[in-house]
């Protein structure tokens, strides 16, 4: 029984897709169908001037109109913000030296040694002891390692070269 | 440069950098001018509506949790300021699509008139002024398919109605331009610009 005449919906997907769009059936009726065919052809040149840019044309300076209506500040700079950041670092040192002078330096100096001696000590020990793992289970502390350094990178990425180096060298 | 990906220039400019939200603004300024400009049809109002539409995006950007891609989510604000900025002058939304048809009857009795027939390149120009006449869901459909290459999945996220309906609503559309095309030229002079 010979098909009928293409519904539109599938002229429609032959002129955008191409036959492969419709079933055997379909195609072998439009190669003897002249209707169904300028029907298709018709369909093309409607999707070909859809597909062209209509005159939505915005002025020039668009962007930064928007950007000066919401009255944005420019970001301070990379070297600003680690001035800032060094002035904190100083002024931490600062604080930890004054509070050593302020009270007696030489206890305070006897009670560091003592503790960092203890801390030594325990930490030697606990040493000993991973180094002794990390023989024992070679190739998991290499997969480990490695996971690391990748997990290392990946946060030095994300800190210093996306997160705080200046946009204005990635932006043109 | 299309190197700068979304997420960096929506960080940045939530961290009030201008420069990354200009550079946000100028990849998507196309998108929303499309937009716009097919569902406003006065004139001086369209750059100014731009205008609003970037700015909510600035006051909404610390919402998005890029659950879907950034452009998707500029067109939806576009396409609701829009039909805001339509309902509050009393423009109509769902215009009748009977309505839409009738202007066949219009565009045949051009046939008569002997500067009626143009040249291939007024085929777009003539496509072009029949959108504007299409009913506004037409017109956004076909805007978003057509010239942002959106799938009818996204389209229903913007448009917020089902698949289906998009579908429904682009292939209509095509279906009343054809009709119109075929009303204005003689069909053998389409046949012959198709080749």
């Amino acid at each position: 029984m010979e098909r009928s005449h293409l519904t539109d919906m599938e002229l429609q997907e032959c002129a955008e897709r191409g036959l492969r769009a419709v079933g055997k059936a379909a195609r072998q009726h439009i190669e003897s169908c002249d209707i169904c065919r300028e029907k298709i052809s018709e369909y093309r040149l409607l999707l070909n001037s859809l597909e062209q840019e209509p005159e939505s044309i915005l002025s020039g300076n668009f962007a930064s109109k928007v950007v000066n209506r919401l009255n944005l500040q420019p970001k301070e700079s990379f070297i600003e913000r680690y001035i800032a950041e060094l002035a904190g670092a100083f002024g931490l040192l600062a604080a930890i030296v004054a509070i050593a002078f302020i009270f007696d330096p030489i206890q305070i100096a006897v009670a560091i040694m003592q503790a960092s001696s203890s801390i030594q000590t325990t930490l030697y020990q606990k040493i000993e002891t991973i180094s002794q793992t990390i023989i024992q289970h070679r190739s998991s502390t290499l997969m480990i390692f490695g996971l690391s350094t990748i997990f290392a990178i990946w946060i030095i990425d994300r800190l210093f070269r996306r997160g705080r180096l200046p946009h204005s060298i990635f932006i043109s | 440069m299309k190197a700068i990906s979304d997420r960096f220039l929506v960080r940045h400019s939530l961290a009030g950098d201008s420069a990354a939200f200009e550079k946000l603004v100028k990849s998507h300024e196309r998108l929303v001018a499309h937009i716009v400009f097919r569902m406003i049809r006065t004139e001086r109002d369209r750059e100014d509506i731009c205008q609003d539409i970037f700015i909510k995006v600035y006051r909404n950007l610390s919402s998005f949790k890029f659950k879907c891609r950034l452009s998707t989510w500029i067109a939806t604000i576009a396409f609701n300021t829009c039909r805001n900025h339509l309902e509050k002058r009393r423009m109509p939304l769902h215009e009748d699509i009977k309505q839409a048809g009738e202007s066949v009857v219009d565009v045949k009795s051009e046939i008569e008139k002997p500067d009626a027939l143009v040249e291939r390149n007024d085929t777009a120009e003539h496509v072009r002024k029949q959108i504007e006449s299409l009913p506004l869901h037409y017109r956004t459909v076909l805007t978003l398919y057509h010239l942002e290459d959106m799938s009818y999945r996204e389209i229903g996220q913007i448009m917020d109605m089902p698949e289906g309906t998009v579908k429904s609503y682009l292939f209509r559309a095509r279906r009343i331009l054809r009709d119109r095309l075929n009303a204005r030229y003689k069909p053998e002079e389409l046949w012959k610009e198709a080749i």
